[in-house]
């Protein structure tokens, strides 16, 4: 689903789904502390304020109540002060009373107010007018006593006062009412908006952890899986599947990259056969010359004795270092040959023991320029074995002329040729010891790796390809057996080839 | 058996390899006669019959497969002696060689002058 983007967007858009979700938070608190401070707001400016206000309207109100039921029986002055100044004291609160309302400015916050606001106003006016006509009363009342009037007329207008106390009582209780209602009503809001605020949020969190969770899984998936495709496919070609290549399915960076690694395969396996012809043309185009060099020069090295010494020599260093050039080209042809499938061989019983002592003799000459003796312990009654006469002379020319190369001087080389009997079936084992240099433990992995010399080998002066023990494993796994080598460094090397010996022939 | 030379018909166009035919297998004690070419080699051996033929593959003119095919659908030199001589590396074309016909092969920059005298020798 994100295939189509660069990382480089991928990584954005993982990026803004986080913003996404901290900006969803974000407005989800505003709202709340929205309708929360609203609520407390209106309640701590107008509804408090307004409830106490009537609390002391109330206290006085009954202050007054009280004197008034006195009035028909005392006649004393200081009942005369008392009531004016609870009255006093009324008006105060009323006008108060009435004073928040207009204070408060709720306009568009709390749409209720101006009800609220109108409801103040009317219960302030109309306790005030009760207030006023008991004021009237009062006064009446107090010019009686003190004129000493009819016993009737003070009735009458004390039974009135009552009366008014009553509608003053109403509206102060419809006031009250009112105030509690809405009391009641915004911390219900303040509750509600906060349990509702806490369910959305945490409804919220989960949606954003799932969202969270998708759109992670998608990016990682989409980042991850062709970068595993591609690993998995570079150690295939790697481990020499050429033909390796990759689905490109995405239009990122990683898909890019796909791309490249399949050209590369591409181009990498037309080198590889590019090379292989290559090598096999010109090895056989070096083929030629050299062999008219070899029988040219053993031709003048038969005439030797006519020829004065340093010529002599002179031929014989140039017949030696064109032998060797026969011989890398060989290893040069075997090994395209191999890689391009192209072996042909004939495996026929054979007998080996001539074989070997007649690369000895071959190799004799350059034993003892390097002063090296070269025994070779032979078994009797060495089963014939079912090889290709040519390959495996190659094979024995390869592992005694490593031992005569890198021996010391004055060292030794040992072939030795015996049979044995493992797992019930019959071996002969070729083993080549030699008491040269050995190979350094850090090589001896690599040691049938086709170019690879060992360290030391190179740090010497012998000349070598790094191809005769690659083409020795070769053949010797083609004919089912198998090369071994024990070695240590500074002590020499052992080569064991072990053959199988068939004897259906 | 007779007393007569046996006489070799090499077929080699390169001049350094067919020195040496010329002169060590006349040393040898042989009859050497060296056709450059296949065309020259069958004219040859058509003429006299020879005891063994030493035959390179890659010649002008007519190649050693070609001289190998014309030799066994010719009665009169089916049943000469061919060892084919080459460079060629491919051993699909040695193979095809032995198929063809001949009785034996070599890489001539794989065997000394003396290993080449032993095989021929042997197939005479």
């Amino acid at each position: 689903m994100f295939r189509n983007l660069r990382i480089q967007n991928k990584l954005l858009l993982g990026f803004f789904s986080i913003i996404a979700v901290i900006g969803v938070f974000w407005i989800a608190f505003f709202y709340e502390r929205n309708e929360i401070d609203r609520a407390s707001e209106y309640r701590d400016l107008l509804n408090t304020p307004a409830i106490l206000t009537l609390q002391e309207v109330e206290s006085r109100f009954i202050v007054m109540q009280n004197l008034i039921r006195d009035f028909a029986e005392l006649k004393e002055a200081d009942i005369r002060a008392r009531y004016l100044e609870t009255r006093t004291d009324l008006k105060a609160l009323l006008l108060a009373y009435n004073g928040l309302a207009l204070a408060v400015n709720g306009d568009g916050k709390f749409l209720a107010l101006e009800q609220v606001r109108q409801n103040m106003q009317t219960f302030a006016l109309k306790m005030g007018e009760s207030l006023e006509r008991s004021d009237v009363l009062a006064s009446q009342l107090f010019t009686l006593h003190e004129n000493e009037g009819s016993r009737e007329d003070i009735l009458l207008r004390t039974l009135a006062l009552r009366t008014e106390t009553n509608v003053f009582e109403n509206i102060l209780e419809n006031a009250k009412t009112q105030e509690r209602t809405i009391a009641d009503r915004e911390s219900r809001v303040i509750q509600q908006v906060g349990a509702q605020t806490r369910r959305t949020l945490l409804l919220l969190t989960l949606l954003a952890v799932l969202i969270a969770f998708v759109v992670a899984y998608f990016l990682s998936r989409s980042l991850s899986r062709p970068l595993i495709e591609l690993t998995e496919a570079a150690l295939d070609f790697a481990e020499g599947n050429l033909d390796k290549r990759i689905e490109v399915k995405s239009h990122d960076e990683i898909g890019e990259l796909g791309t490249i690694f399949n050209q590369m395969a591409a181009s990498r396996k037309e080198l590889e056969e590019a090379k292989n012809v290559f090598l096999s043309v010109a090895a056989h185009q070096l083929r030629t010359p050299l062999g008219s060099m070899r029988w040219n020069m053993e031709m003048l090295l038969e005439e030797g004795e006519k020829l004065p010494k340093h010529v002599l020599y002179g031929i014989h260093e140039i017949y030696e270092s064109n032998k060797r050039m026969i011989t890398l080209v060989n290893d040069l042809l075997n090994v395209s040959r191999i890689e391009q499938g192209r072996v042909m061989e004939e495996p026929v019983p054979t007998d080996i023991a001539p074989i070997i002592r007649d690369v000895l003799k071959e190799q004799a000459v350059d034993a003892e320029q390097k002063n090296v003796s070269v025994r070779f312990s032979e078994q009797p009654k060495v089963p014939p074995l079912v090889v290709d006469p040519k390959k495996f002379r190659e094979i024995i020319q390869n592992l005694v002329s490593n031992a005569i190369k890198y021996n010391r001087k004055n060292g030794n080389v040992t072939i030795s040729v015996e049979s044995k009997i493992k797992n019930q079936e019959s071996w002969v084992v070729i083993a080549v010891a030699d008491s040269g240099m050995g190979i350094p433990k850090k090589d001896q992995e690599r040691m049938f790796t086709k170019f690879f010399r060992a360290s030391n080998a190179v740090a010497s002066s012998a000349e070598g390809t790094g191809l005769g023990l690659f083409v020795v494993k070769y053949f010797v796994e083609r004919w089912g057996g198998k090369v071994k080598f024990t070695s240590e460094e500074g002590k020499g090397t052992t080569f064991a080839v072990e053959l199988p010996v068939t004897n259906n022939q | 058996m007779t007393n007569d030379p046996k006489y070799i018909l090499v077929a080699e166009d390169d001049k350094a390899y067919a020195n040496v035919y010329k002169t060590r297998l006349a040393r040898e004690g042989f009859e050497v006669e060296v056709a450059d070419d296949g065309e020259k080699a069958l004219r040859a051996m058509r003429e006299r019959k020879p005891d063994l033929v030493v035959l390179d593959l890659v010649m002008p003119v007519k190649d050693g497969f070609a001289v190998l095919k014309e030799m066994k659908s010719d009665p009169a030199l089916k049943n000469v002696n061919v060892v084919v001589a080459s460079n060629l590396s491919q051993d699909l074309d040695l193979k095809k060689a032995k198929e063809l016909g001949a009785i034996d092969y070599f890489v001539k920059s794989d065997v000394s002058i003396g290993e080449m005298i032993a095989l021929l020798k042997k197939h005479l």
